[in-house]
């Protein structure tokens, strides 16, 4: 009877298996989803590795992506700029695996992680992630495989998380859901940054009540590890990594957190910190919709304050 | 180990092929590594506590029963209570016992000040300790024997699917299926793995989908309207008692496959027409828990009337507190003891009620109002349990009565940010499941129902129920289960 039984469950599973797979390959991939820009972002960091010239990139969260303009950047410090920035959700580990094999001679890497990556240990994988393996499969070699069953848990975890967002998707589309103007691939432009429609007015509510640690905690010791180890690496080849606060709304800003982080990564970074947490804390109604992501004033503020304090750090063109 | 984890997924039925596999005097052994393993895959060290529990117990249980009478027995009850509730004042209650002495000392002007304990919470602590106790204390009343046998006692104590929330299991009823032989059998398999895919159901389709919009409301309630916070108060009524009777039908399933059955933990809470009755639906194991051991030690109700209550509201006092080491939790549970009694000392005016607006002639109608009343007095409570402090529990009651039209709009842009597929989802699972449960208020038999279907409807089913889990649950998130933390 036992046998028989462990036959059903084998066919009951292969038969789940079937139609999973089904899903999988039936429903075609979403090239037009925000996270597909990372196809784009790679595009031009292979090619402006391509071109052997020195180049600036810049790596982080949604930050990054919402808060930059790359094209000052390339026009203060005369390099081209990549933003390799989308989610923060992706990982600090994918972020910094991502441009590992990159740094040359000349090359500038500036990382502005955002607070949330700082406390995040390094095993936890999170939807985002996931989904952005549907658009970008060349991400797994970027993912935290650790322990025996990773790899095997990362494909699994990865594999029902797209068949969930193929199916989601496609009910939405049936039932007249349109997906949010702000998070898709044609947000971007070319250096990889979101270039913001003035239709995208602060909406910014106090979303949520805390910044991402709890008092008395600090930064994770494997943030710090990946941090020296990739600016060790680059710096072996030329390059130079320099470390940036993100930007933050004022609703959200912790003194006492911005404070105790800055001190605890001035101790522990090998690699220069550019910024003073405190003075890149703006009013939120330069924020679009979350603390992090400012409208297009706000990035411009940023933009121009970055540059100044980078000023210090690079040297002019 | 969480339930909803990949690992659960290895885990399980490699446990299940060596236990049916293995010959029937060793198994204890395997339930016993398997049960270590799980609890260890957490946090290694807080093993110890699993066996410090279950040492000092066989102990003082054995030693008790050589004793003749209860005087004599009494030291080896106390070195029982103390240990385990030792461990659970140490692990669970100092901190929060210091935060509240340290400014009374202060208001004392002494300064006697208490340190904070660096430690985390063991998770299930409340669980297997009140299980352990109970059965001590079943020995000392001399309505058990002992159980002789280390081993399966060590079971008793950590058996995996139960371990971290329960149901809280009692030694009479569970220990000797640890001596009985269970053969494979189809049909209690098929109801087991029915029983867990309703579990993972409730879990990951309804429960988990719906804390990512009440934790973003409730994390910040102030910045909230009344609406949206009463809307996420409605749907937390929902996720506690999906993660939670989700967990116990996993828990119930998982063992029912290998042969042991558990308690019924959940009977449809909400659809209980009265607080006592709520209580006779809602985690059946710990009610029952604290009815047998100490609402009747303390004289339950055969006593004055004003002591009836005085106990009524005591047991559920203490059974908040032990639910988590905050104000807001002995309020939830005083609350519920006040509505309790309150319930007993308003029955005749309340039937009155009935008489004169008609309602006790139409007992359906009756009890459709009475179901109505419970849900929202359950619902109050809820606030008090999902509440990160007081403060912000009040500041939710009050955002309730200072509802305008004008809310709609924050609500429609909450419920947008969680995405409205989500709430469809969500929606229709819950309604799924309340029709699932009112056919069962009506007699209905889950598993028996699907057992009578022909075979391709009923692979049908597990198809579609299964891809349901696969295509709606949610997995990435591997959020715990709330009752862990107690």
């Amino acid at each position: 009877m036992a046998g028989r039984f462990i036959v059903r469950v084998l066919a009951f599973v292969v038969l789940v298996g079937l139609v999973s797979a089904g899903i999988f390959f039936g429903i075609p991939n979403n090239q037009k989803a925000y996270l597909a820009a990372l196809q784009d972002k790679q595009a031009r960091l292979d090619s402006l590795q391509a071109s052997g010239k020195p180049k600036m990139v810049l790596i982080g969260g949604s930050n990054v992506a919402f808060g930059l303009n790359s094209s000052k950047l390339e026009q203060a410090f005369g390099l081209p700029v990549v933003n390799m920035a989308t989610h923060a959700g992706l990982r600090y580990e994918y972020m910094i695996k991502q441009v590992s094999a990159y740094p040359r001679p000349g090359d500038v890497y500036l990382i502005f992680p955002e607070f949330s990556q700082m406390y995040e240990p390094l095993s936890v994988g999170t939807p985002i992630l996931y989904q952005s393996l549907e658009v970008f499969p060349q991400g797994y070699a970027y993912c935290n495989q650790d322990g025996l069953l990773g790899p095997v848990k990362l494909r699994a975890n990865a594999f029902v998380e797209i068949i969930q967002l193929k199916v989601k998707r496609s009910l939405g589309r049936a039932m007249g859901m349109t997906e949010k103007n702000a998070y898709q691939r044609s947000v971007f432009d070319h250096y990889g940054d979101i270039w913001t429609p003035m239709t995208l007015k602060s909406r910014y509510k106090q979303d949520d009540k805390h910044m991402e640690k709890d008092r008395g905690t600090l930064p994770e010791e494997d943030f710090v590890r990946l941090t020296n180890d990739f600016a060790q690496l680059a710096k072996a080849k030329g390059a130079t990594v320099l470390f940036l606060f993100p930007v933050v709304a004022e609703a959200k800003w912790d003194a006492e957190v911005g404070r105790v982080t800055q001190e605890y990564l001035k101790e522990k970074l090998t690699l220069p910190i550019v910024n003073n947490p405190a003075e890149y804390v703006y009013a939120n109604d330069l924020f679009f919709d979350t603390k992090y992501h400012t409208t297009q004033q706000g990035r411009e503020i940023r933009t121009d304050q970055t540059i100044r304090d980078l000023q210090g750090f690079l040297p002019a063109p | 180990m969480l339930f909803n984890s990949f690992e659960f997924l290895l885990f399980f039925p490699l446990v299940i092929m060596l236990y049916f596999s293995m010959p029937y005097r060793y198994r204890w052994v395997l339930l016993l590594v398997a049960s270590y393993y799980f609890y260890m895959s957490w946090k290694p060290e807080y093993a110890i506590l699993l066996l410090i529990s279950t040492l000092v117990d066989y102990f003082a249980a054995n030693q008790m029963a050589a004793k003749p009478d209860k005087k004599s027995r009494r030291p080896y009850l106390i070195l029982s209570m103390v240990s385990n509730l030792g461990l659970l004042f140490s692990f669970k209650y100092f901190n929060f016992f210091r935060d509240n002495w340290n400014p009374l000392m202060d208001q004392l002007g002494l300064f006697a000040h208490l340190p904070e304990l660096q430690v985390l919470l063991p998770v299930g602590i409340s669980f297997y300790t009140f299980q352990t106790m109970s059965y001590t204390i079943d020995v000392y009343k001399g309505e058990m024997k002992p159980e002789k046998h280390l081993g399966i006692f060590a079971v008793y104590v950590t058996f995996f699917p139960q371990l971290v929330a329960g149901p809280i299991e009692r030694a009479p009823h569970l220990l000797p299926q640890f001596r009985q032989n269970f053969d494979f059998d189809y049909a209690r398999v098929r109801e087991g793995l029915i029983l867990m895919l309703w579990g993972f159901f409730k879990k990951l389709i309804i429960a988990d989908r719906i804390a990512e919009y009440v934790n973003g409301i409730y994390d910040a309630p102030q910045v909230k309207e009344g609406l949206t916070n009463l809307v996420a108060s409605y749907l937390f009524a929902f996720q506690i008692y999906c993660d939670f009777s989700g967990y116990s039908d996993i828990a119930v399933g998982a063992s029912l496959i290998m042969g042991y059955r558990l308690m019924k933990n959940f009977e449809r809470p909400y659809f209980a027409d009265s607080i006592q009755n709520f209580w006779k639906r809602w985690h059946i194991s710990l009610s029952t828990w604290f009815r047998d051991y100490l609402y009747i030690p303390l004289g339950g109700n055969r006593t004055v009337k004003w002591r009836w209550w005085y106990n009524l509201f005591i047991t559920f006092l203490i059974s908040g507190l032990w639910h988590g080491a905050s104000w807001t939790f002995i309020i939830w549970g005083g609350l519920h003891g006040a509505l309790l009694v309150i319930g007993l000392w308003t029955t005749s005016l309340r039937e009155g009620f009935m008489r004169v607006t008609g309602l006790a002639r139409l007992p359906k109608l009756r009890r459709v109002v009475e179901m109505f009343v419970v849900f929202h007095l359950v619902i109050i409570g809820w606030v008090f349990f999902r509440a990160e402090n007081l403060g912000d529990a009040l500041l939710v009651f009050r955002s309730f009565v200072q509802i305008r039209p004008s809310a709609v709009g924050p609500l429609l842009d909450s419920l947008q940010s969680f995405g409205w597929l989500e709430f469809v989802i969500a929606l229709g699972a819950i309604g799924t499941m309340e029709f699932l449960h009112f056919l069962q208020e009506r007699g209905w038999s889950l598993h028996q129902k699907v057992g009578a279907l022909s075979m391709p409807l009923r692979w049908g089913l597990y198809l579609v129920a299964t891809m349901a889990i696969v295509l709606f649950g949610k997995f990435s998130s591997q959020a715990e289960f709330i009752y862990f933390q107690f």
